[in-house]
């Protein structure tokens, strides 16, 4: 009993680790290609959210590693205490009974000719 | 008579080796068991260390292209020009204020970040290095200051920066 309940929490943390990693994997995607500001003469830059690219945003699944995974993802903005949201309009909801995870990482908004730093929240779970 | 206890010595061996079998196999499990609960969680905190690694990475970069406003600068390049420049466009109190605020908003609670620029024998550093922290997380690059020279071309100078992430647990 001892070793069968080890066993399966060490497959519960390396599930747990794979899904992580694989948001990781989703966040990075997002950050520096998907919704990557291009300006006017085609240079993308990685890091920085494009705002309209953000809330235009159709695909919210990827497969990483072979296997498939959704997520939902938004952005806040709140350096000056505005604490504004900015979603996708077609934004998943988050399933209740899958296992998810859910990261934050520094990214910038850009934002009417404006780069602010900003917040994205990326969380994901298997599709 | 001798026959009879040869058998039974036999009997008894064999009933020592099996319950040492026994035996043996039960510590086994009770070692692997033992060996599965202690290096369960080594490939959560692997991710979350590589998760972490990537989080300095990202501090970094916004700090390279977010503005300083109302100025249109970035913070690592309003950093550099005040280590480079005598007369900088952002004073340096504005600056340490500033990015002081920018890391208090973007550094998540339970760390703590120090960034640092370094020009010749010329150094600035912001942020606040704890006493003591559980891992640290270092992400550096080059930050480029064009500087017009008398007579000269302008000059490209290229400043050090490094963020450290501090775990402080």
């Amino acid at each position: 009993m001892l070793v069968v309940s080890a066993y399966q929490q060490y497959r519960s943390s390396s599930e747990m680790a794979l899904l992580s990693d694989s948001t990781s994997s989703i966040t990075t995607h997002l950050a520096l290609d998907e919704l990557a500001y291009v300006d006017a003469t085609g240079t993308s830059h990685p890091c920085v959210i494009d705002e309209a690219k953000l809330q235009s945003l159709e695909s919210f699944k990827q497969a990483v590693g072979g296997e498939n995974f959704e997520f939902q993802v938004s952005v806040l903005e709140n350096m000056n205490g505005n604490g504004r949201e900015i979603e996708p309009q077609h934004n998943p909801a988050l399933p209740e009974e899958k296992m998810n995870c859910t990261l934050i990482f520094a990214v910038t908004l850009f934002e009417n000719g404006r780069y602010i730093p900003a917040k994205i929240t990326v969380m994901a779970w298997r599709a | 008579m001798t026959c009879y206890k040869y058998n039974k010595f036999m009997r008894e061996r064999r009933g020592v080796a099996d319950v040492l079998a026994v035996a043996i196999m039960f510590l086994l499990v009770v070692l692997i068991g033992v060996l599965l609960h202690t290096f369960m969680l080594t490939p959560l905190r692997s991710s979350t260390d590589r998760q972490l690694q990537l989080k300095s990475e990202y501090i970094y970069e916004t700090l390279a292209t977010s503005w300083v406003e109302p100025y249109s600068k970035s913070y690592l390049k309003a950093a550099a020009d005040n280590l480079v420049f005598t007369e900088p466009t952002i004073s340096s109190d504005y600056l340490s204020s500033a990015m002081e605020n920018v890391l208090k908003y973007l550094v998540p609670p339970g760390y703590a970040a120090e960034v640092k620029l370094k020009y010749e024998n010329a150094e600035n550093t912001w942020g606040l290095k704890p006493a003591s922290a559980e891992k640290q997380f270092i992400h550096s690059g080059t930050i480029s200051v064009i500087r017009a020279e008398a007579e000269v071309e302008n000059r490209t100078i290229l400043v050090q920066a490094t963020l450290t992430l501090f775990w402080v647990g």
